[in-house]
């Protein structure tokens, strides 16, 4: 199949040339039979005459050879494209019908791949992306709480001590938040602390200035340095080259910049890079040199730096990691921990969790798209049904078979490349709501733009639709016996064959299986949002504040500003409660650290661990969380320990016991005693149960990064201006950022479901819609072409309920089976996403049931109007007109 | 003068090109020649007809073409027998003779 394709275009190429010996050819026949004849004794003309007679024309001979070689030459294809236009344009209905209906599914395919290339397909902007992977940490003592963890600065510094191979570039990064001040409002900013080499890892070279200098750490030479996104060059700089050497204000300190990176370097957002930050979501704006304190060297924790490494040539990831484990071995050899490495390449680790929703969605608009060029097809092959007494006389003069098959798809072609164009047209489009649409923490999303690699795909997709749609009527066109032109019964001859009903089976099982994962999807969502979620979200308004360390030097700084902020807010008549937290719930983590009984003896890394909440006493009141026993702490209690914990850690560390007035401690350190008790909410995520939740009061662990809780009367919105006045009237260079309701933070938190649920609704009825059409023709034009039957059957005693049921089982005997054949591959699909499902087996038997009901409701209507109108065939007037 | 003479079908032109050529290559014309001889002048060609035939065999593989010099110093394409048109030609012959040999005991019976 390849090898003819490879002769055809060589040929098509080389044609002139062939064409050019094929003349010469012929000119030495014409010579030597004119030669022949001379020799038996004609004049040279009637000689010549003669050989021309032999031979034939030379015309009609170069085009047989052409057409034998399997190609004709290019001058054709103008002729043949205006034949194939004239007759498009004699159906115009038809024509707007096709070429719409691939328009919209090539439209839909382009935009949805365009998507899945941005996010999942096109490599990340750095030098040799694939050599680039990320190092993370897996601890199997607390894998049931960290799956994985990042790097810390201990082994971070024990492999750039010791490594021989793997280590040459390898560079950690630190999460920072500044907030930069001076020319323009203060603006808390995403950045990050990269170590040495961080750039010349990944291939950047800045567009102004430099990058940093080895050595050039974090304070300790003195001066600050700092490197900024274009982005924020941009939009805080106005693109001023003057800002090089400038010294700007982060977190009060004086910094100067050296260099600005160059708009094409993007580098992704840390949730997408670390496991358990899933809180800071920004891209990082400023980047600023890491250098490990003597602090942080010392931690055998804090697995929190989102570690890079270039593999250098000829080693593989997983010699990287046998590397890496064999010198973390020796700096854990003593302890009760053995953190193991995990190497994977980084483009993985971004867009991870998103591959499969992505290739899901592809899958289903593929589907769509299939659908679609089967009705095309259809409707294609009812056009060349009603031309097969045209096909099969000219079949019998003698045409070649092969024509109208080629007629056939130059036809589909011409119509697949409109609805290609007008696809291309319409995805930029479509794709522009998409990005609009789409969860925002869908990794890379604003890389998703049309390129020349997606319209290459859709021009390939255009193609293939072309040939598809061509397969019905190629089918028809190629099994014209010459005979059928002189048949009388010319309804006899017009049995449409298989064809038509396969395609509708295919479109009724590809369309159930749309329905089924649509439905398996809306049981998930309607299950998410039904959770129990333990705190509520209505008329709650939420505020970040960050508090810079050179304004408020001391943990007392802290909690005093804290304290006044609540302070005045409380007192505001619009508002219920007022709350701090250091951490939104469904915003993830925030720690993670032990609680214990006080007579737990296990070893540390058996003993049950909580997620810490670092919150004001009446934060529980503004977030609608349930005191189920004892009290929340209040202002009272700043003399004692005391901690709420929720019934989940109650009913773990106290099973059957009353927990009021038992000590607890964090894995050392002095206790907490537990003053309450609290319900089971998920704070974490809305989809997972979060575990053992501890509440512990503001002034004991102070937070620079919380957030405000506010608790209205009524809208939230409303009382915007006067939260951020009253910070601002507390200290006018605290920056109040990231305003949302809670409302809007649970709208996130289900974005992607919806996002998917959305389209896959929008899929699914596009599936539905062409599917009624599809049947609906098929039957319509199976009816009319047996109407003469009927009218006999009628005639002859049948009743109507049998016409009826004929014309029926005509549409329906193709779709129950590309149903029945559809439920099962929907089954295995669903299979195949049980990882987007919640509380959903990819089997329910509801979903599925509902699928199959409306899938045979959508193809009977579309039956009834044709079957009525078998039925209704008078009788009389038929047989008279045969 | 041409109207006792039966045309040849697609699939006998075949044969009989297949055949001229198992001898020794050779360009068109001479293929007429031959051809024309080898039935006795009974089929007469449609010289031009010859040229596509050749052409689809060609891509079939049965035959092979190039250019060289005739005996009088001309330029002309030949065309020589690929193994696989040899191979197309026997089978060819033996069909022929299971044919043959069927319609012979056909008459045998009938006399």
């Amino acid at each position: 199949m390849l090898k003819e394709w490879v002769r055809r275009i060589r040929s098509l190429v080389r044609g002139g040339r062939e064409d050019a010996e094929m003349q010469a050819e012929l000119r030495f026949h014409l010579d030597m039979e004119t030669e022949k004849n001379l020799a038996g004794g004609m004049d040279a003309r009637e000689a010549r005459q003669q050989a021309h007679l032999r031979l034939g024309g030379t015309t009609p001979i170069q085009e047989a050879v052409r057409d034998a070689r399997g190609v004709r030459p290019l001058s054709d294809l103008p002729r043949d494209i205006g034949l194939t236009v004239r007759s498009l344009r004699r159906s115009p209905l038809f024509t707007v019908v096709t070429v719409a209906t691939l328009s919209l599914g090539i439209g839909a395919t382009t935009a949805i791949y365009s998507f899945v290339d941005g996010i999942l397909l096109s490599p990340l902007g750095y030098r040799e992306p694939d050599r680039l992977m990320t190092v993370q940490i897996a601890i199997p003592e607390l894998a049931d709480q960290f799956p994985v963890l990042s790097v810390n600065a201990l082994s971070m510094d024990a492999w750039q001590r010791t490594c021989e191979v793997t280590c040459r570039e390898m560079a950690a990064l630190q999460p920072v938040s500044v907030v930069v001040t001076g020319g323009g409002s203060p603006e808390p900013l995403p950045g990050a602390r990269v170590s040495p080499g961080f750039f010349e890892l990944l291939g950047v070279e800045p567009l102004l200035g430099r990058l940093f200098r080895f050595g050039e750490s974090d304070g300790a030479a003195g001066a600050r340095v700092v490197l900024l996104t274009h982005e924020l060059w941009q939009r805080r700089y106005g693109g001023d080259p003057a800002v090089l050497g400038r010294i700007v204000v982060l977190d009060g300190q004086p910094v100067e910049v050296v260099g600005v990176l160059p708009a094409s370097f993007r580098f992704p957002r840390f949730a997408d890079l670390t496991p358990v930050e899933s809180g800071r979501s920004g891209r990082p704006e400023l980047f600023e040199p890491l250098a490990w304190t003597e602090s942080q060297l010392r931690s055998p924790g804090a697995f929190d730096y989102p570690t890079l490494l270039r593999l250098p040539p000829d080693v593989t990831a997983a010699q990287a990691t046998v590397e890496l484990n064999g010198i973390l071995d020796g700096v854990y050899a003593a302890a009760p921990i053995q953190p193991r490495v995990r190497v994977q390449p980084l483009v993985d680790q971004v867009v991870g969790a998103a591959r499969r929703p992505l290739w899901f969605l592809l899958a289903a608009v593929v589907a769509v798209l299939l659908v679609a060029c089967a009705n095309v097809s259809n409707l294609f092959g009812a056009r060349w049904l009603e031309r097969r007494r045209d096909l099969a006389l000219r079949g019998a003069l003698g045409a070649p078979l092969g024509d109208a098959t080629r007629r056939a798809l130059r036809e589909s072609l011409l119509v697949a490349l409109a609805g290609g164009l007008g696809g291309v047209l319409m995805a930029n489009g479509v794709l522009r709501a998409l990005v609009a649409a789409a969860p925002a923490d869908l990794p890379r999303l604003d890389e998703v733009t049309v390129d020349g690699t997606v319209l290459a795909t859709s021009f390939g997709v255009t193609l293939a639709c072309g040939v598809l749609c061509a397969l019905a009527p190629a089918w028809h066109a190629g099994r014209v016996a010459p005979m059928e032109a002189l048949t009388v019964r010319e309804a006899a001859a017009r049995r449409p064959g298989t064809a038509p009903g396969l395609l509708i089976g295919l479109q009724a099982g590809l369309a159930i299986g749309l329905l089924v994962v649509t439905g398996l999807l809306l049981t998930s969502f309607v299950r998410v949002m039904q959770v129990d979620r333990g705190f509520a979200v209505d008329r709650i308004l939420a505020a970040d504040l960050q508090l810079s360390r050179l304004r408020y030097p001391e943990g007392s700084d802290v909690t005093r500003v804290h304290g006044e902020i609540l302070h005045r807010l409380e007192n505001m008549s619009a508002i219920r409660a007022v709350g701090l937290v250091q951490r939104l719930p469904l915003e993830g983590h925030a720690f993670i650290e032990g609680l214990s009984r006080m007579d737990d003896t296990r070893p540390p890394a058996e003993r049950p661990l909580a997620n810490y909440r670092v919150v004001s006493p009446d934060y529980l009141r503004a977030m609608g969380i349930v005191i189920t026993r004892g009290r929340m702490f209040t202002e009272d209690d700043r003399s004692r320990r005391p901690i709420v914990i929720s019934e989940h850690a109650a009913r773990t560390l106290w099973p059957g016991e009353d927990p009021i007035g038992r000590l607890v401690h964090r894995g050392g350190g002095e206790p907490f005693e537990v003053v309450g008790v609290v319900a089971d909410a998920r704070v974490v995520d809305l989809e997972n149960d979060a575990g053992l939740v501890a509440y512990v009061p503001y002034w004991m662990l102070p937070q620079r990064q919380a957030t405000l809780v506010v608790r209205t009367e009524t809208s939230p919105l409303a009382l915007v201006a006067a939260v951020t006045e009253a910070v601002e009237a507390i200290d006018p260079g605290l920056p109040v950022h990231n305003i949302r309701t809670m409302d809007c933070v649970l709208s996130n938190a289900v974005a992607g479901r919806r996002f998917q649920l959305a389209l896959t609704v929008g899929f699914a009825l596009a599936g539905l819609l062409l599917v009624g059409l599809g049947v609906y023709g098929v039957v319509a034009s199976a009816v009319e072409r047996r109407h003469t039957e009927m009218a006999v059957r009628l005639a002859l005693g049948a009743t109507a309920w049998r016409v009826f049921g004929l014309s029926l089982g005509h549409g329906m005997r193709p779709v129950v089976m590309g149903a029945a054949a559809g439920l099962v591959a929907a089954v295995a699909a669903g299979r195949a996403m049980a990882a987007l499902l919640y509380e959903v087996v990819p089997h329910d038997w509801t979903v599925l049931a509902s699928a199959a009901v409306v899938v045979l409701g959508v193809a009977v209507a579309a039956c009834l109007a044709p079957a009525v109108r078998a039925v209704r065939t008078p009788t009389t007037l038929l047989l008279k007109s045969e | 003068m041409q109207a006792d003479r039966s045309d040849v079908l697609q699939g006998t032109l075949d044969v009989l090109v297949l055949r001229a050529l198992s001898v020794e290559p050779m360009h068109g014309w001479g293929l007429a020649q031959r051809i024309e001889q080898m039935s006795g002048d009974v089929f007469a060609i449609q010289q031009g007809t010859l040229y596509p035939a050749l052409q689809r065999m060609k891509r079939k593989g049965w035959v092979d073409s190039a250019w060289r010099v005739t005996k009088n110093n001309r330029r002309a394409r030949y065309y020589a027998l690929t193994l696989l048109g040899r191979r197309q030609l026997d089978a060819e012959r033996a069909q022929w003779e299971r044919t043959a040999g069927a319609v012979n005991s056909v008459l045998n019976w009938a006399e």
